[in-house]
């Protein structure tokens, strides 16, 4: 898994965890810009469950309203979000 | 609102379970947990980040240090923020083209260290799940009318950061103090649900 830079598209990949996560659930699936890089992070998800990880790249992803809601966005209107780097994969 | 109390009844049981375990394991005693409950609460307080932004206003180097690093900002100005969990802060600047406004849709996540604590609606499931999908009537119902050409970008604390708003700076202030414009300055300002 590459880190991703600052301008590059990323989707937030689908899933429905049982426990705890950190995504969410409007944004899965929906493709957003990296506009910051905010260094390494322990991942919530396994910290809540008491697992021991190495620490993962955490990012600040810009999705714009047309692209998470359709035609029911409004023009002019984003939501950030900060995402770690196993939340995301690579835009097609 | 019984679906509320329920809630907190359960939240303050199980933190007395926890506090008890903790105590009978030697963990932690009564008075430490005061101590750091009574510290976190007196180093809390709105005061910290209206004495940031009102400095941003008259000192455009400070500003951009504040925008590049928002924990060294506030240590800066003598802020302790070592009461408070490790987190990053970052601040989010208004503009004359672009308002921003600040949500943990998850949870409640807020810059407590600076801004002390939320008040109740921010913690409402009807801000956090509708000023992502609408922010422009969320933020008319707290009396912001933004013009249609004004971008809005809604600032979702998911993960390991707290933001904060840097407002644009009241018209007609160029004689104010610092103190004076620290006085201006309101708490949903700093959220993003006023304008000064």
């Amino acid at each position: 898994m590459s880190p991703f830079r600052v301008g590059e598209r990323a989707v937030v990949r689908l899933g429905n965890p049982d426990g705890h996560t950190r995504v969410p659930g409007y944004l899965r699936g929906k493709c957003g810009e990296v506009i910051e890089i905010l260094g390494k992070f322990v991942l919530a998800d396994d910290s809540a469950r008491g697992i021991r990880s190495p620490e993962q790249m955490l990012y600040t992803v810009r999705f714009q309203a047309e692209g998470i809601w359709g035609a029911d966005g409004a023009p002019g209107v984003s939501v950030t979000a900060d995402l770690w780097e196993s939340y995301l994969e690579g835009a097609t | 609102m019984s679906h509320d109390h329920e809630g907190s009844a359960a939240v303050s049981n199980r933190v007395k379970l926890l506090v008890t375990a903790l105590q009978e394991r030697s963990v932690l005693t009564e008075a430490q947990l005061d101590d750091t409950v009574e510290k976190l609460l007196l180093h809390s307080k709105p005061a910290n980040a209206f004495a940031m932004v009102a400095r941003s206003w008259v000192d455009a180097a400070y500003k951009a240090r504040l925008l590049a690093d928002a924990n060294a900002a506030a240590a800066e100005l003598g802020i302790d923020l070592s009461h408070w969990s490790p987190v990053k802060l970052r601040a989010v600047e208004n503009t004359p083209v672009s308002h921003k406004v600040i949500v943990c849709t998850l949870c409640s996540c807020y810059p407590i260290a600076l801004l002390g604590p939320s008040p109740t609606w921010y913690k409402s499931e009807a801000y956090r799940s509708r000023v992502v999908r609408d922010p422009r009537s969320v933020l008319a119902e707290f009396g912001v009318s933004l013009p249609d050409e004004k971008e809005i970008t809604v600032w979702d604390s998911t993960a390991e950061v707290r933001y904060l708003v840097i407002p644009q700076r009241p018209a007609a202030t160029e004689n104010a103090t610092e103190a004076q414009l620290a006085a201006m300055i309101t708490r949903n300002g700093l959220i993003g649900t006023a304008l000064l």
